[in-house]
């Protein structure tokens, strides 16, 4: 039993040395956010655009924000590592919001910007907001959905 | 390895933490703070204090290369002389320079995110071979079992693992030094309450300063706040140490209380200025030996631990009293090109001139304030640069020196200027009720911040959100009450302070400077991006301290598995309540953050009555008041954890575990 930490020290030190520089193996991946080339096939959008509001803030943040839905994005085909942006847009207010995740393969992801506070007193009237879905690498960038939303405090 | 070797290796283990329990609190502090680190840059100020560590572990002072950098501009702490651009906080960023040499040197042949993983590896092994030596442990089940969990986090890490540039290693070096410093200061208050009240109430407080305070919020952060509360906190355990020991042992003592506040003023010298007055006051007041030699070593020390920073400052301005946070700023319009190192002379004009008219201390600086009180006296435009027109050209072109007399008369004049008017303006602000309240007690929306900076989320706590422990304090008028009571009983009181007890002597150490430290930084107060009013950090150290000197709080753990318990039940229903309010009620960044504070605030109050309830009457048992005390630390840790898994996200984790799990957890 005494020999367990001289082991797993042994072994940590053969992991980092076996991995690094002087053999040339790289275990890393590249990071999450990195894109690339490549592309992706889009089948379905989902966004509750009802969901699209504009809200008090809650326990003590004395501000309006703006409450963003989700947007489901369904990928029929991935190729390298391309990525789908989420792009919400609300001119009247000065607010893009922009969600991104690299896809490596098909199936269903879910973009969900954080919801934004407008400057206090800033929103008080209807605004027209537009929501985005691309899909964009180093070889490709497109617009897969797109639709405009009416958007007040008080609706 | 020699018996000889062996045992000055122990000693000097002793030396530096105490004994086997000092140790493991350190290793576990800084494998606790690894845990949610990530590598990246949360407060713009960074960028500054990165690019000023590159050069710095280059072997100079001025910034020539704009290794990490948001955009082509400048960033908010350069400082500008004479067409060269300084950093600042020089003595903080000299702590983390060997780190960065021993980082660049070991990636030469690890990856650079491997090598994260294998010091926290690292860390937890010799965690795991200190705690398998404690009495109620087996020792051979305690190293199997650790190391497997070691070994499965170390594998989940380099199956994860994603690419780390090597070029972020300073930074990994910089925030490595900070994480170093907040378990020090763990350490540190370890020592001190063990000192006086033993080793279980020393040990919690140890633990709670790294789990249930802003001390880790910040401790991988790389601001100067943690390493000058890590100072401060050392400077009240030498003084505590000056004050048990007698003769020789005393005098090092109080050196050393000397010393560590002398090298604050490398590091902030508006901050050092008030810790040196205090220490000195605070000492010959209570000191039992005032002789001239005693007083003449302090003195001397004092001297010594200043150097780094007046020759630092002489490197930079020719004038030893006039630190960089005095020199204008970078102007923040300026297109920032820094020269090719080795060019010096005067810079080429490469930075536009003129930067004493830049206005600082603007609230527009998207990210963070640049600086600290020093912007409200108007920066570097207080005390002008002597410019002579003959300038002696050194190796850096500064002027020629500065006569004594200028040296300190310029050094009076900064003295008075900054200390005296904070001090005015800060007693001020004492008279504004609504003020204190949003800086102490309940954050909110705070009229007077400028939202702006961080998108109009109110992500700024007041002190008592942020350390709910601090609810125990509510005890000190009766504790206070009932000295005052037993004084007058007394025959003989001891009016003079250097006949009290060591431990009074101390507190009134404590007290003074948190009282100082506070009143001097209330007129920038409330500001944005202070988060857990980070201007405070040495204060709510210091708080860290004074909650275990509630009598009712160390009866909380008297009973060491009860007390335990309750703190991981209480984290339990904190993360239950925090998760299941940011799931279910669809939480923003704000929105998350002030419900967290309305539940610290919740667990204050319990705090509070639990620990009054305990100190006035004996129908509260320790028991009781142990889940009073448990309920503001488990939703502190949980505001910790939340602010590094939910609330705040950027960077990248530096154990890509950590990644894959916070993944997990619902987002804002």
């Amino acid at each position: 039993m005494d020999r367990w930490v001289p082991f797993a020290g042994l072994f940590v030190v053969f992991v980092l040395l076996g991995t690094g520089p002087l053999t040339g193996i790289d275990v890393t991946s590249a990071s999450a956010s990195t894109f690339g080339d490549g592309n992706a096939t889009v089948t379905d959008v989902t966004v509750d655009r009802s969901a699209l509001a504009l809200t008090p803030g809650r326990f003590g943040t004395n501000v309006t924000y703006l409450r963003v839905p989700a947007a489901t994005v369904t990928t029929d085909t991935v190729t390298d590592r391309p990525q789908l942006l989420y792009i919400v847009s609300v001119p009247g207010l000065d607010i893009r919001l922009v969600e991104r995740q690299v896809v490596t393969a098909p199936g269903r992801v879910r973009l969900a910007p954080d919801d934004r506070a407008t400057a206090p007193g800033r929103a008080d009237g209807t605004y027209d907001a537009v929501l985005t879905v691309r899909v964009q690498s180093f070889t490709t960038d497109r617009t897969v959905a797109r639709t405009t939303v009416t958007v007040g405090a008080g609706q | 390895m020699t018996d000889d070797l062996r045992g000055r290796l122990v000693a000097a283990g002793r030396w530096c933490f105490g004994d086997r329990s000092g140790l493991v609190l350190w290793l576990g502090l800084v494998c606790w703070f690894g845990l949610t680190w990530r590598v990246g840059i949360f407060v713009v100020d960074t960028y500054a204090m990165g690019n000023t560590l590159v050069a710095l572990a280059d072997g100079q002072l001025r910034v020539t290369e704009l290794r990490y950098s948001l955009t082509f501009g400048t960033q908010p702490g350069l400082r500008e002389y004479q067409g060269q651009t300084y950093g600042r906080n020089y003595g903080m960023l000299a702590l983390a320079v060997p780190l960065v040499w021993v980082l660049e040197g070991v990636a030469a042949v690890v990856a650079s995110r491997l090598l994260l993983a294998g010091l926290w590896a690292g860390a937890g092994l010799a965690l795991v071979t200190q705690v398998a030596e404690f009495a109620w442990f087996d020792r051979g089940r305690t190293r199997a079992a650790g190391s497997l969990l070691v070994l499965t986090l170390f594998v989940a890490s380099v199956l994860t693992a994603t690419e780390l540039p090597r070029d972020r290693l300073a930074l990994v070096a910089l925030q490595l030094s900070t994480i170093l410093a907040a378990a020090t200061a763990g350490l540190l208050l370890y020592r001190l309450v063990d000192r006086f009240h033993g080793r279980r109430a020393g040990l919690a407080a140890g633990v709670a300063l790294g789990v249930a305070t802003p001390v880790g919020f910040w401790a991988t952060l790389p601001k100067r706040h943690t390493v000058v509360a890590t100072l401060v906190l050392g400077v009240v355990y030498a003084f505590a140490v000056s004050r048990t020991r007698e003769g020789t042992a005393a005098l090092r003592a109080r050196a050393g209380a000397y010393a560590l506040a002398g090298y604050i003023t490398w590091i902030h010298a508006f901050e050092a200025l008030f810790v040196v007055a205090v220490l000195g006051a605070v000492d010959l007041l209570t000191a039992r030996d005032r002789s001239v030699r005693a007083l003449a070593v302090v003195g001397l020390v004092l001297l010594i631990a200043s150097t780094p920073m007046l020759a630092t400052n002489y490197a930079i301005s020719g004038n030893p009293a006039k630190p960089p946070r005095l020199l204008p700023d970078l102007d923040n319009d300026a297109e920032f090109s820094p020269a090719p190192a080795g060019t010096g002379g005067d810079g080429g004009g490469s930075t536009p001139a003129g930067g004493g008219a830049t206005p600082v201390g603007n609230g527009t600086t998207p990210g963070g304030p640049a600086a600290g009180p020093d912007n409200a006296t108007g920066g570097g435009n207080g005390t002008p640069v002597r410019t002579p027109d003959a300038t002696v050209t050194g190796s850096d072109g500064g002027p020629a020196p500065p006569s004594l007399f200028d040296t300190v008369r310029d050094g009076a004049d900064t003295v008075s200027t900054f200390a005296g008017r904070n001090i005015v303006e800060g007693l001020a602000v004492l008279t504004q009720p609504e003020r204190l309240w949003h800086i102490f007690v309940r954050s909110g929306t705070i009229p007077s911040v400028g939202y702006g900076a961080n998108n109009y989320e109110a992500i700024e706590l007041a002190v008592l959100e942020v350390l709910p422990l601090l609810g125990a304090l509510a005890a000190l008028p009766v504790l206070l009450g009932r000295r005052v009571r037993a004084r007058v009983d007394e025959t003989l009181p001891a009016l003079d302070p250097r006949d009290w007890r060591p431990v009074h002597q101390t507190d009134l150490l404590v007290v003074a400077l948190a009282a100082v430290l506070t009143v001097v930084y209330l007129p920038r107060l409330p500001i944005h991006t202070a988060l857990t009013v980070r201007y405070l950090h040495p204060v709510i150290a210091l708080g860290g301290y004074g909650i275990w000197r509630v009598p009712a709080v160390r009866a909380a753990v008297s009973a060491s598995r009860w007390a335990v318990g309750s703190y991981l039940a209480s984290l339990g229903f904190a993360l239950v309540v925090l998760v299941g309010g940011i799931g279910g009620l669809g939480l923003a960044v704000g929105e998350a953050v002030q419900y967290n504070a309305y539940w610290n605030l919740a667990a204050a109050t319990v705090c509070a009555v639990g620990v009054v309830g305990w100190t006035v009457s004996d129908r509260v048992s320790d028991r009781l008041v142990a889940v009073a005390v448990a309920l503001p630390a488990g939703f502190a840790t949980g505001y910790l954890l939340l602010s590094g898994l939910i609330y705040f996200r950027y960077g990248s984790y530096a154990f890509d575990v950590v990644r894959v799990l916070a993944d997990l957890l619902p987002a804002l």
